[in-house]
């Protein structure tokens, strides 16, 4: 289920930000701080990227941060923007000083893709959380109401 | 939003930094550490991390970039008390083998001088 769509210009002000509403939502969630963290250094990441390499010369643009919870199961986090998208279909090198974040992404997500279609780019990553770092009150609450 | 705090005690620095270290404010961050490189006679600069509250890829990016400098000049940047989420982000960019690391207070007095 979505959880959270947070849409917000992609500059250096506001990334921060949208990832830490983004954990606000899922912090019912998840009991579990290191999943937390995980989950927002993933999140941290995209964004950065997005900032980095969306808009190039200085040109203004959006992205939209989504996540969907699959209670007791996973959390996906869709990152999108408008912009240039990789060159070439190529990612940044993943070596010296830059061009870590989706290598960071990658090792600590199980399903990382990165697509370009329609115009956008869509960062997808899902994470599987093992169901002791799930808040019991909260998945049950929503299974109830669902 | 971070702070560098440099505490100099003859050959190595010691860098105390806190808040979170990112794309906002890499280049700032390996300007302020490059300067302090730069002081004459510095042959270590340890990195106190105990304080950062978050690392990101570009935080690492200039911590790489000063590290490749010192290299260069005969130095090293080490670091102190990297907090388990700085290690996670060592490990998924697979560079935990890149910095020398002084776990904790012991380790970092055995190297400041006398």
């Amino acid at each position: 289920m979505r959880v959270c769509a947070f849409k917000a210009p992609a500059t250096l002000e506001s990334y921060r930000p949208l990832v830490c509403q983004v954990l606000d939502v899922l912090s019912p969630w998840l009991c579990d701080c290191d999943t937390l963290k995980t989950l927002e250094i993933i999140l941290g990441e995209a964004c950065a990227n997005v900032i980095r390499h969306a808009y190039p010369g200085g040109a203004e643009g959006d992205m939209l941060v989504e996540v969907d919870v699959q209670p007791r199961t996973s959390v996906t986090i869709h990152v999108t923007d408008w912009g240039a998208g990789p060159v070439g279909g190529k990612q940044p090198p993943h070596f010296g000083e830059s061009g870590h974040g989706l290598r960071i992404i990658g090792k600590l997500s199980e399903d990382c893709v990165l697509e370009r279609r329609d115009g956008k780019t869509v960062l997808r990553a899902t994470i599987h959380i093992p169901e002791a770092a799930w808040q019991p009150s909260t998945c049950n609450t929503t299974a109830t109401s669902s | 939003m971070a702070a560098i705090d440099l505490q100099h005690h003859g050959n190595v620095i010691v860098a105390v930094l806190s808040g979170e270290l990112t794309l906002a404010n890499a280049q700032h961050l390996r300007g302020e550490l490059e300067e302090a490189l730069s002081t004459q006679g510095v042959t270590d600069v340890a990195l106190d991390l105990a304080g950062v509250t978050y690392l990101d890829s570009s935080g690492l990016g200039s911590l790489i970039a000063v590290s490749t400098r010192a290299r260069a000049s005969g130095c090293r940047i080490l670091l102190y008390r990297p907090s388990k989420e700085v290690h996670k982000l060592l490990d998924a960019a697979q560079l935990s083998g890149l910095f020398p690391l002084l776990e904790d207070e012991d380790d970092l007095l055995t190297l400041l001088p006398d």
